[in-house]
């Protein structure tokens, strides 16, 4: 039944029944934002941003959302997004506040000591930071989502899913990797457990087993060469030797002498080639496990008795990024064209006044100038199309492959309050780990 | 006048969909169930469109805690409720106005980041900087010492980095000849830490000081100083940092304007050039405020203890190959002009003393071409 029916019955009393009786089959979700209307839209948030210095980003993020959100259909319903530029602009200022005297306090503490200890000290302590940012970021924004006139919103601790991250990273690093996918799993089932529509809670039910048995191959292809090269390096390098050339003080020496250290030109080809690799096939394979990655994570999500499944296609996340190349490469051939007609009539118009053959201040000023603009305008350019050929694009993807079943659990939700500052999207902003 | 038509309504309390009709009289939407019971009556005056996407009209009252909804499909009723209400943007996005306004104050608060960051953080670096303790500048300096130190390694054209540590009596006496020269110097600076300054074989005419009182002076110093006083005017210049503990200054600047241009602005792709530079230009501009303050310490230091403190403005003027201003556009080299300028403003003594005698210059002179 669609809305219209709905109205048509709404409209004629006597046709209505007192509580029609809804179908619930599975529903798929449906993306109808106009992708023409997200590319004017980035286009001038991203010229703005470069008038404002970036201070236009807190109005294009909510424009950004608002599209998306509306953009998401499920049953004729679209989901709303209510946050606002302010609230962002208040989050960031509060983020600021707590980050100066912590990023005071930190490079005091470097200045000081500056050994490799503090260096990793303030790595885990920024990472901390981003996680927590990340967890009330994400508070935020399910708050400021409506759908059927109620509010998502997420309990639980930013701090303890941040020291969760950490323990996990150690892990992690322990096992070369191997433990990414329960990592995931563990974080999600966290994040959905205290995710809420009105009063009905979320849970994830996505296994670390079943990512893991997906991503293994990638991971043999990608990172298992390079462990295996840096294992065949650690046993054939005479370590003793490097040791004691270290505690030369002449670096030029020291990389000199290297070199006839016995076993490192042997180690060192394969240890190079397979870092080539791993960097191009790290490349070439991360559509397939972003598509792995997604589907997975999608298809785990579960609000009270509603179900999500997923049927994203590793080759649609593939098209994406194929066009996002191709668009690259027009706009680079057509950056070039124009760019050199521009400046080609500026240098023609102002060589009465400044000789471009002989240096000068002035010269050198205008070249400068000419530089940065046109490298502002170029990667501003490259952001847009990477903004509108990928992210939407994968957005709308991910959108269109969602299946939601057992709608009935979602028909009779009670409102819950929903609090949550943008102190979370304030710091996740200034941190650099924002996302939509 | 009144409209009516179908809608769908949401309370805010439930997710549960009400088929109801409106009836838009008097500037009043009354929102009622099919059965024709009342459900509620909002203002037109007071209802706010929200995003959604093209060919849905849906109303909310504004303010956070309210998420009741209608949606009204009916294109006829929907005109007629966008003509009586405010008049708005359906898509719900920034719209021109709010556009403009930002783009206004944003380039207002880039005008006050930009004057803050011109006058603002080296005042507050000038104030905060005698507050930290000099044992911060001590430390500081034990670690880029450390570094530098093998940097130059790499730079030397020699066996040694330091010059005269050849074993023979030319060097010993061109080092008894740097000592004497730096003892009265120091002495006479009155420095609130010890300095240390170290001859090293590094062609070029410069001289480098790092946080804590570490003083580097490469050998073109000695070699292209024409006398004693000019090589000691740098070295003064070099104490003049010391003193005013630039290094550490130039940490609590950088560090100020990182939390302005880094955290505050250029949060956007390609944002990064933009900030640099603007970062480097202002940092030059501090630098040069430095520099001159550092002459004027030297000139002063060189008066202090009886010699010329206009040696080192000829020693600028003569490195920087002319003493004429250029006819440029702008000039190309205006700062040794204008620095000598400044530190002739210091008046000689007289009379003046040698600081060196001629043989202990001669030698010092060749400090670094014995090793």
């Amino acid at each position: 039944m669609t809305v219209a029916d709905r109205n048509a019955i709404a409209a004629d009393p006597a046709a209505s029944p007192p509580a029609s009786p809804p179908v619930f089959a599975p529903v798929r979700l449906r993306f109808v934002a106009n992708r023409r209307d997200y590319w004017r839209l980035m286009i001038r948030g991203n010229a703005l941003q470069a008038v404002t210095l970036g201070l236009y980003r807190f109005w294009l993020f909510t424009d950004m959302r608002r599209s998306l959100w509306a953009g998401t259909e499920l049953e004729d319903e679209n989901f709303e997004y209510t946050g606002t530029a302010l609230e962002l602009l208040a989050g960031f200022m509060m983020a600021l506040g707590v980050l100066i005297p912590v990023n005071m306090a930190l490079l005091y503490a470097f200045l000081t000591s500056g050994t490799p200890t503090m260096s990793t000290v303030i790595f885990v302590v920024l990472y901390g930071f981003g996680q927590f940012a990340a967890y009330r970021a994400r508070g935020y924004r399910l708050a400021r989502t409506v759908l059927r006139g109620l509010r998502f919103h997420q309990t639980g601790s930013g701090i303890i899913f941040a020291l969760r991250g950490i323990l996990w990273w150690i892990l992690i690093f322990c096992t070369v990797g191997l433990a990414v996918p329960f990592m995931a799993a563990s974080q999600e089932r966290y994040r959905m457990r205290h995710t809420f529509y009105g009063n009905v809670a979320g849970r994830f039910e996505g296994s670390g087993w079943r990512l893991f048995r997906r991503g293994i191959l990638l991971w043999v292809v990608v990172i298992a060469p390079l462990l295996y090269s840096l294992e065949q390096a650690r046993q054939s390098i005479d370590w003793s030797a490097i040791q004691s050339l270290l505690s030369s003080e002449n670096l030029q020496t020291i990389i000199s002498a290297v070199k006839q250290v016995k076993g490192v030109s042997k180690a060192g080809t394969p240890a190079t080639a397979a870092l080539v690799w791993s960097t191009f096939s790290g490349l070439v394979l991360f559509p397939a496990f972003l598509a792995i990655a997604m589907r997975w994570w999608l298809g785990g999500v579960r609000i009270g008795g509603a179900a999500l499944a997923s049927d994203l296609r590793k080759r649609d996340i593939y098209g994406a990024y194929v066009r996002f190349l191709l668009y690259l490469l027009v706009f680079s051939i057509a950056f070039c064209v124009i760019g050199g007609i521009v400046a080609i009539v500026i240098i023609g118009s102002v060589s009465s006044v400044i000789n471009f053959s002989v240096a000068s201040t002035a010269r050198d000023a205008m070249l400068a100038i000419g530089v940065i603009v046109a490298y502002v305008v170029f990667i501003l350019g490259c952001s847009t199309i990477y903004q509108v050929a990928v992210r939407f694009r994968i957005w709308q993807l991910a959108v269109d492959s969602l299946i939601v079943s057992g709608l009935a659990a979602l028909e009779n939700v009670h409102a819950r309050p929903a609090k949550a500052t943008a102190f979370g999207e304030g710091l996740a902003d200034a941190l650099g780990t924002g996302s939509l | 006048m009144s409209t009516t038509g179908p809608a769908t309504f949401y309370d805010g309390l439930t997710s549960a969909r009400h088929d109801a009709t409106v009836e838009l009289v008097d500037g009043t939407l009354r929102i009622n169930a099919g059965d024709g019971r009342a459900l509620t009556e909002w203002r037109c005056a007071e209802i706010a469109p929200v995003s959604t996407p093209d060919g849905v009209l849906r109303l909310g009252l504004p303010g956070f805690h309210s998420t009741a909804r209608l949606e009204i499909h009916d294109k006829v009723l929907a005109d007629a409720v966008v003509k009586a209400g405010r008049p708005c943007d359906r898509t719900g996005l920034t719209d021109h106005h709010t556009r403009l306004r930002v783009v206004g104050f944003s380039l207002l608060a880039v005008v006050v980041l930009i004057a803050a960051g011109i006058w603002g953080v080296p005042a507050i670096a000038d104030k905060v900087t005698p507050l930290l303790p000099i044992a911060l500048d001590v430390q500081m300096g034990d670690i880029f010492n450390a570094a530098f130190r093998q940097q130059l390694d790499g730079m030397k054209d020699a066996k040694t980095l330091e010059c005269g540590s050849a074993d023979t009596a030319q060097a010993a006496a061109a080092k008894a000849a740097f000592i004497k020269l730096v003892g009265v110097l120091t002495a006479a600076a009155g420095l609130p830490l010890p300095v240390e300054v170290v001859m090293v074989h590094v062609k070029d005419v410069n001289a480098v000081t790092l946080p804590g009182g570490h003083i580097y002076v490469y050998d073109g110093i000695p070699a292209s100083a024409m006398r004693v006083d000019e090589m000691a005017g740098v070295i003064g210049h070099e104490m003049g940092h010391v003193d005013h503990r630039d290094g550490v200054k130039t940490q609590v600047q950088s560090g100020g304007m990182s939390v302005l241009f880094g955290l505050l602005l250029g949060d956007f792709t390609g944002g990064g050039a933009v900030v640099f530079t603007a970062t480097k230009l202002l940092q030059n501009a501090y630098s040069r405020k430095a520099e001159s303050a550092a002459d004027l310490f030297g000139a002063t230091l060189m008066a202090k203890i009886g010699g010329d403190p206009h040696a080192l403005g000829e020693f600028l003027l003569r490195l920087s190959g002319s003493a004429a201003p250029q006819d440029h556009f702008l000039l190309d080299h205006p700062e040794a002009q204008i620095r000598a300028a400044a530190i002739d403003q210091v008046p000689q003594p007289s009379p003046m003393k040698a600081l060196l005698t001629p043989d202990e210059w001669t030698a010092l002179k060749g400090i670094c071409t014995g090793d």
